[in-house]
């Protein structure tokens, strides 16, 4: 299995192949960071950003192409015979700005399915998978029609600037090249607003001291690092060690949590039932094998989060919503004060 | 009266919060996709991109140290093939002599003298270059003279 590889912040792609006689397989196919570079600097940027991108990896794929089209190629197999094969791509593993810029997309998109922004809390299921050969079918057309119905396509869809890099790709359904990756979903992902919101959760109730105290006295165990500072103390974390943290996250949150007051008990039952979901998913995700039943637990694991993930709701305030519910209330007092005289 | 007030304004606080949060954001929906995939493809891997992200010190950084920082980019992508194509060239010439071809002397010698420097610290150490030393290429350059083969030979038969 041979990896191709493309990084946004250095603007590289590279090739990778199985390691061999300690020689490191990793090649540079092409960097182009000093072209990219004055590019951005220059007002009409974006544009040319992504036909650069595009025009770069045409280059990379052209061998790709012809190969799957007309003759195939024979490859030598591990069990030393030789077989005619054709090579298609069929993941690309990247961060989601990576990705995004890759399929050509706006920022808060998935490239897999046409959800809308404000659906992407809920837990429906039923969206249309993308079709971007559809996408590129479409642009033309509507370029030649007028400019109005060409920026409907593009917000209808949440189409960025650029085009989807792996359409032209023989063989290769672009919105399958997806592939769900723990590393960044889960643990540099969601791990990481969960631990933002627990912080916040133990803080309202004052319990951020117990919660430090409890982790910085967790035994040794095989298969689990101590962590050597308590989680506020933590600038960045490593996926190895967010790992670890969902391994002992549940059990320090639950010593951290006990003996609660009289109208702390319902929050703190919610609070430990909403991550002792999240936890379960992210273990069931790591099984090596599935059955129906293991995927209906997931499933279950994750409507049961979207029910108590209320209780965390107030935490997730942003500088924006933060600024909306400033205004507003100013506007209420206003109001009130206005009443009174 | 004073109190009253207080609780009623962080009230309203909480609720205006509880109104205009939500959990709109891209990591959240993300994870409805794993079921699926798991249906269409199979359990989930656990890729790593360390070794990758390992590689930009090799193939980027240390190629811009080497370059004259003019016109970089197409440096540092003929440095690090070069290294490539030098590195394959050796485990080449490696093979060929533990299957005793026929190689002349010089190959040879070089090849003794490059065993102890390169094959035992196999993945090479990379230290840390202060910003302006060059790594030392003399062995590279050696080799190319030495094979009687030119670089661009090189380039055409490996990469």
């Amino acid at each position: 299995m041979a990896c191709l590889y493309y990084d946004r912040k250095s603007s590289i792609a590279q090739a990778q192949q199985p390691r061999f006689h300690g020689c490191s397989a990793s090649r540079l196919i092409a960097y182009s960071s000093q072209t990219l570079k004055v590019l951005q600097s220059r007002p009409t940027s974006e544009e040319n950003h992504a036909d650069t991108l595009q025009d770069v990896f045409e280059l990379i794929f052209a061998p790709l192409q012809d190969v799957v089209a007309y003759t195939g190629s024979a490859i030598y197999c591990a069990d030393s015979k030789v077989r005619q094969c054709f090579p298609i791509l069929f993941a690309w593993i990247a961060d989601h700005m990576e990705s995004v810029a890759l399929y050509g997309l706006k920022t808060n998109t998935c490239p897999k399915c046409e959800v809308p922004t404000h659906e992407l809390g809920t837990n429906t299921r039923s969206h249309r998978t993308r079709d971007y050969a559809r996408y590129q079918r479409y642009k033309p057309e509507n370029q030649n029609s007028g400019s109005e119905s060409k920026d409907d396509h593009i917000m209808c869809h949440n189409l960025g600037i650029g085009q989807n890099i792996f359409h032209r790709l023989d063989r290769v359904s672009a919105s399958d090249l997806y592939k769900p990756d723990m590393l960044h979903s889960i643990y540099l992902g969601l791990f990481k607003h969960m631990m933002d919101w627990i912080e916040r959760f133990l803080k309202k109730h004052g319990r951020l001291e117990a919660f430090d105290d409890v982790s910085k006295a967790l035994p040794p165990y095989p298969g689990f690092l101590v962590p050597k500072k308590a989680y506020r103390e933590v600038t960045q974390w490593q996926g190895k060690e967010m790992r670890n943290l969902g391994h002992c996250i549940l059990g320090v949150l639950a010593v951290a949590l006990h003996q609660p007051g009289g109208a702390q008990v319902i929050p703190f039952k919610r609070a430990l039932g909403c991550v002792r979901v999240l936890v379960d998913f992210n273990m069931m995700a790591q099984y090596r094998s599935h059955t129906s039943e293991t995927i209906a637990y997931m499933e279950d694991y994750l409507d049961h989060f979207h029910k108590l993930n209320d209780i965390f709701l107030e935490f997730r305030v942003t500088k924006r919503t933060q600024d909306k519910v400033d205004k507003q209330r100013n506007q209420i007092r206003r109001q009130r004060a206005l009443v009174i005289e | 009266m004073h109190d009253d007030n207080r609780q009623e304004e962080n009230d309203l606080y909480q609720d205006l919060v509880r109104g205009e949060s939500h959990f709109n954001f891209i990591k959240m929906h993300l994870l409805s996709h794993f079921c699926d995939h798991i249906g269409q493809f199979g359990n989930l891997r656990m890729y790593s991109r360390e070794i990758r992200e390992l590689t930009h010190k090799t193939q980027i950084k240390d190629g811009w140290r080497q370059s004259n920082t003019n016109d970089a980019a197409r440096q540092i992508v003929h440095s690090y093939g070069r290294q490539h194509a030098i590195r394959m060239r050796l485990l080449n010439l490696e093979s060929l002599k533990c299957r005793d071809a026929d190689l002349s002397g010089d190959v040879l010698h070089h090849l003794d003298r490059t065993d102890s420097t390169m094959t035992a610290a196999a993945p090479v150490v990379h230290r840390r270059v202060l910003k302006g030393r060059r790594e030392d290429v003399s062995n590279v350059v050696d080799f190319s003279g030495i094979s009687r083969v030119s670089l661009n030979i090189i380039y055409r038969e490996l990469i």
